[in-house]
């Protein structure tokens, strides 16, 4: 199997940002068995439209059955996703690997991949 | 056009204010601003981060929902007020009360803006008149944060 689309986001990501990394996602999602992971290791900013999309796509994907993930280390960026309760429903890693490694276990188990705490 | 925030120091406190055009492309010029409110004030991360979210999350509303043609702007005035409280006013014209329809904003938060908004400061109040919406936030700065609560009501209640 591919490895899964990586999305990688540096700097800060606003309502300037959001609509491209929208099409960027739907794009992937139109292609059968799509995984997809999205690196917020280099993001510096994060606004509610651009969670907002990564909403909707964590729901289009399906984290359940591993294809979608976010990478979010502790720091501001992932305050934002706790200050809207994101945390708590969308499939956050600390580490590209913990996300690679979740995907991965998911599709060989064929069980819905668990978020890490 | 406002290059830079301008900041300035006015008997009472500290005021900032911006200028900016009424494109999502300017809204970064509203998170450079809260950083240099927060240099200026020496504010902790903490707060540091909730003012900038705060701010942006205000200004992206005002450019999205109140901004109609290329010459609108909306204009940031803060200010540090007595009580030691950062008092933000973001003002857009009102373009939410358009007589013809909206566009449906398919990138729209569902309520995640208004949320951060209300999460990250102490108070939000919408003023809503013809041709000018102003969104006030307010926020408490500083470790003595509750105690200019209490100074406050104590003043309020003397009246």
């Amino acid at each position: 199997m591919r490895p899964p689309q990586i999305v990688e986001i540096f700097g800060e990501a606003d309502r300037a940002t959001s609509q491209r990394l929208r099409d960027t996602l739907a794009a992937i999602g139109d292609r059968p068995n799509a995984r997809v992971l999205v690196d917020l290791t280099s993001a510096t900013f994060v606004d509610s439209s651009t969670l907002g999309v990564l909403a909707v796509s964590s729901k289009r994907f399906g984290p359940a059955r591993g294809r979608f993930a976010i990478v979010c280390p502790p720091g501001e960026v992932r305050l934002m996703f706790e200050l809207t309760a994101l945390d708590s429903v969308m499939p956050l890693y600390a580490t590209r690997g913990e996300a690679l490694a979740a995907i991965e276990a998911a599709v060989t188990r064929g069980a819905p991949a668990e978020t890490a705490p | 056009m406002t290059a830079a925030p301008a900041g300035r120091d006015t008997v009472g406190g500290r005021e900032w204010t911006l200028d900016l055009p009424g494109e999502v492309n300017a809204l970064r010029r509203v998170r450079r601003l809260a950083e240099r409110i927060a240099r200026d004030l020496d504010l902790d991360p903490v707060t540091a981060f909730h003012v900038k979210v705060a701010l942006n999350e205000a200004a992206t509303n005002g450019v999205v929902h109140g901004c109609r043609t290329p010459a609108d702007r909306v204009r940031v005035c803060a200010r540090v007020d007595a009580g030691r409280a950062l008092v933000v006013d973001v003002v857009d014209p009102g373009g939410r009360f358009a007589t013809r329809a909206a566009p449906v904003d398919a990138l729209a938060a569902s309520g995640r803006g208004t949320m951060l908004l209300e999460a990250t400061t102490d108070e939000v109040a919408v003023e809503l008149a013809p041709g000018r919406t102003t969104v006030r936030f307010v926020k408490q700065l500083g470790p003595d944060a509750a105690a200019a609560r209490r100074t406050a009501s104590v003043y309020a209640a003397c009246g």
